[in-house]
């Protein structure tokens, strides 16, 4: 009973954490889901151990990794391509329960040293939340042109956003630029002065944004603290279009599409998830590049108002935005 | 040491080079004994026909004849080989399952199921000759019985369900003497699906109602439905708009629809001083309702639609629609909407919708609905109207379809990025 419960608390949000990276590692290393379970347990331990063992003797190697970190325990590489019995739960998690983290042995082959300059350090986010255009903030006097039509529920906002991280501030984190796009579409019936009209309008909003982003992930190189806590600001941009029955829409010589401009922020947390399950992390390591992968949450802010500027149709929003990030 | 009882070597190879013809020789023996030498007569369809009329395609259905088919006489042409001389050929048909073969089924009487559709024919001799039959004799040969019979390339029995027939050819020894005979299978559907019942228009645009309607019960045999449109013919008041309620009980409503459309169109007729009898499709009361409403371009029709009454000029319910123009055509048994063009804001229109069948039989036009479009307000000019002042900006488009170009797009930086990360590690 205390084990069913225990399972309930504690082993299911743990399955439902490491879903995703499974998920990425079956992407991402087909030849690890293809390979039989032997032989993958060989590449395991190989990985486990690259700096330990000399492969002819077996032989314990010199390793800057031991002077600073526990004494792993030691396996002959001669005697691992040898053996084909296929490991067992409690050898197979002792096994990488003593695997150091990756970044922490890059660290060591490169000397202890943190390299300051990474240009090829990059992140990717899926993004999905939900997104209510401030398109009525810009009138008074309860003037609601967008909620007349499309109501004030939040829509549904997807979008991809890539960090390119070159510059590294040790036991701080990774600094650099993000580039992010977006879309909300917003439909609705059409109105006729009795009601409904049968065809459709619609505003397809495009945020982006171009943003500075410090992501605070020394604790997690450093201590293995899988959360990192992330801030980003800069220059957003929102790119409209409304649409009616017959396309674009227009009122006399005006078309209705416009791009406006505006501040954007965000802040929010990553919640590393190879800690969930270090085995296919680590396959997706080595097949594949990808450091970490995430699961997030952030607080967006897109004030996409022209920066006061009349002609521009409030177009931002407050929103919360989850996703998923693949660093690498 | 060779014994003299074995055969030399070029005996045994001789033997061995004429083998098949041994066996060739045995096969042809073993045909004659099992089919005796009585010439028999081969009759096959000499090529798929063409078929006339719209939605029939030539591959769809090649054997089944509709109406088009029926008055645009396509011709079905039919091989025939394996007669000999002082022999008749004779095609009869029956769409009742009889056996054709039987002299008491082809005699006239009461025990007839069978009709002539060409008796005594003697093929031009030897060794083949071409026997066109044209599709208004096929099933014209059915006779023209009330209940089973099709007249003028009309099928007066009830339902709208594709009908079978067998072609019987006998060859005649003597009068009488059926010596052998070929049997043919034929589909014919002349009749279209009933029409759409419940029409409710509503504005879609400045310029197109949106006419809701629901689909006829007790058919499967729908393959879409055609618009037709009065854009400034009409009289009345602008019909119900309110969502149709579909239910079973439609099959009812369509029925009673079509009766009443057909009474007033009698009406109209009789005014008009229609005489035509000629017509596709429809039940028998329908089909003199489409007679009618053919030869009476200009004949009026008020019929029921919901709440309001509506007249056309063009339109006439439960008429035939040939000769009219559909102004929109909608595919497939499911829908249940679709958009009537060429209206005005403020003008009142008149719509009417009929069905078609999978081989292009149009059925008879709906009752009569009257609309009109009203003043459409989308999103942008109400944000204008209230005093927005943005617009005519900038949406940088790449291509068609902008959100899945730029996705793509972000796709291939961040495979571009990982490809130049693994080529890094790598080295």
């Amino acid at each position: 009973m205390m084990r069913a419960t225990r399972f309930a608390v504690l082993g299911l949000p743990v399955a439902v954490l490491r879903l995703p990276v499974a998920v990425l590692g079956l992407i991402f290393t087909p030849a690890l889901a293809m390979a039989a379970e032997p032989e993958a347990q060989e590449l395991e331990v190989e990985l486990a151990r690259p700096h330990d063992v000399t492969p002819e003797t077996g032989a314990a190697a010199p390793s800057t990794a031991e002077s600073t970190g526990p004494a792993p325990k030691r396996t002959s590489l001669t005697e691992t391509r040898r053996s084909t019995r296929p490991m067992t739960n409690v050898e197979s998690s002792s096994a990488f329960s003593t695997l150091p983290d990756s970044s922490w042995r890059r660290l060591a082959s490169a000397g202890g040293k943190e390299k300051l300059f990474d240009p090829t350090h990059f992140l990717f986010e899926a993004r999905f939340g939900a997104y209510a255009p401030r398109v009525d903030e810009e009138f008074g006097s309860g003037l609601t042109p967008y909620a007349a039509f499309f109501g004030t529920s939040p829509k549904f906002y997807f979008g991809v956003e890539l960090d390119w991280l070159p510059l590294r501030i040790p036991y701080v984190g990774s600094v650099g630029i993000a580039f992010g796009w977006g879309r909300v579409k917003s439909t609705a019936k059409a109105k006729t002065s009795t009601g409904d009209a049968g065809s459709d309008t619609s505003l397809l909003i495009n945020p982006m944004y171009a943003d500075a982003v410090v992501r605070f992930d020394g604790l997690l190189r450093r201590a293995g603290v899988p959360f990192v806590p992330y801030v980003k600001g800069g220059l957003g941009i929102g790119m409209w279009q409304a649409t009616g029955p017959s396309g674009t829409s227009a009122v006399g010589t005006v078309t209705g599409e416009g791009t406006t401009l505006g501040l954007h922020l965000g802040i929010g947390g990553a919640l590393a998830l190879n800690s969930f399950d270090r085995r296919t992390a680590m396959a997706m390591r080595h097949e594949s590049g990808i450091d970490h992968a995430y699961l997030w949450g952030e607080w967006m802010l897109a004030d996409l108002d022209g920066f006061g500027a009349k002609d521009a149709m409030h177009v931002g929003a407050s929103a919360g935005v989850a996703g998923l990030a693949i660093e690498y | 040491m060779k014994s003299s009882l074995a055969p030399s070597p070029t005996l045994l190879r001789l033997s061995r080079c004429l083998a098949p013809l041994w066996v060739g020789a045995l096969g042809v023996l073993v045909a004659l004994c099992a089919f005796p030498a009585t010439a028999l007569a081969v009759v096959t369809l000499n090529g798929a026909p063409i078929h006339s009329g719209a939605n029939h395609p030539n591959n769809a259905s090649p054997l089944v004849i509709s109406a088009a088919d029926c008055s645009g006489q396509t011709t079905f042409t039919f091989a025939v080989t394996g007669l000999t001389a002082q022999k008749t050929l004779s095609v009869w048909a029956s769409s009742q399952g009889g056996d054709c073969t039987q002299s008491a089924q082809r005699n006239p009487g009461s025990t007839q199921t069978c009709f002539p559709i060409k008796a005594a024919y003697i093929p031009a001799l030897p060794p083949s000759d071409s026997l066109i039959l044209t599709s208004s004799a096929i099933v014209g040969g059915i006779g023209s019985g009330a209940t089973t019979g099709v007249a003028n390339c009309t099928d007066s029995t009830a339902g709208d369900a594709p009908r079978k027939l067998v072609l019987f050819f006998l060859v005649d020894e003597s009068a009488g003497n059926v010596t052998d005979n070929v049997t043919y299978d034929i589909t014919f559907d002349l009749r279209g699906p009933p029409p759409p019942t419940n029409l409710a228009p509503s504005t879609f645009d400045d310029t197109s109602l949106l006419v809701k309607f629901c689909t006829p019960v007790g058919t499967a045999d729908v393959a879409g439905y055609k618009v037709y449109c009065d854009a400034t013919g009409a009289t009345g008041t602008v019909s119900s708009s309110d969502n149709p309620s579909c239910s079973s009980t439609d099959t009812t409503a369509s029925s009673t629809a079509e009766t009443t459309s057909a009474s007033s169109t009698s009406a109209t007729s009789g005014a008009g001083g229609s005489t035509a009898t000629s017509g596709v499709g429809g039940t028998s009361s329908s089909s003199s309702a489409s007679s009618s409403a053919s030869s009476s371009a200009s004949a009026s029709s008020t019929a029921s639609g919901g709440t309001g009454t509506c007249a056309s000029t063009a339109l006439v319910a439960g008429a035939d629609p040939a000769g009219l123009i559909e102004c929109a055509t909608l595919s497939g048994i499911t829908a249940v909407s679709g958009n009537a063009p060429g209206y005005t804001v403020g003008v009142l229109g008149a719509v009417a919708i009929a069905a078609y069948d999978n081989v292009g039989n149009l059925g008879n036009l709906s009752t009569i609905v009257c609309g009109q479009p009203e003043e459409v307000v989308d999103f942008f000019e109400k944000y204008r109207s209230v005093g927005g002042t943005a617009g005519n900006g900038c949406y940088c488009h790449v291509g068609h379809d902008t959100s899945s170009n730029v996705g793509l797009f972000a796709f291939l930086v961040g495979a571009l990025a990982l490809t130049a990360r693994r080529a890094r590690g790598a080295r």
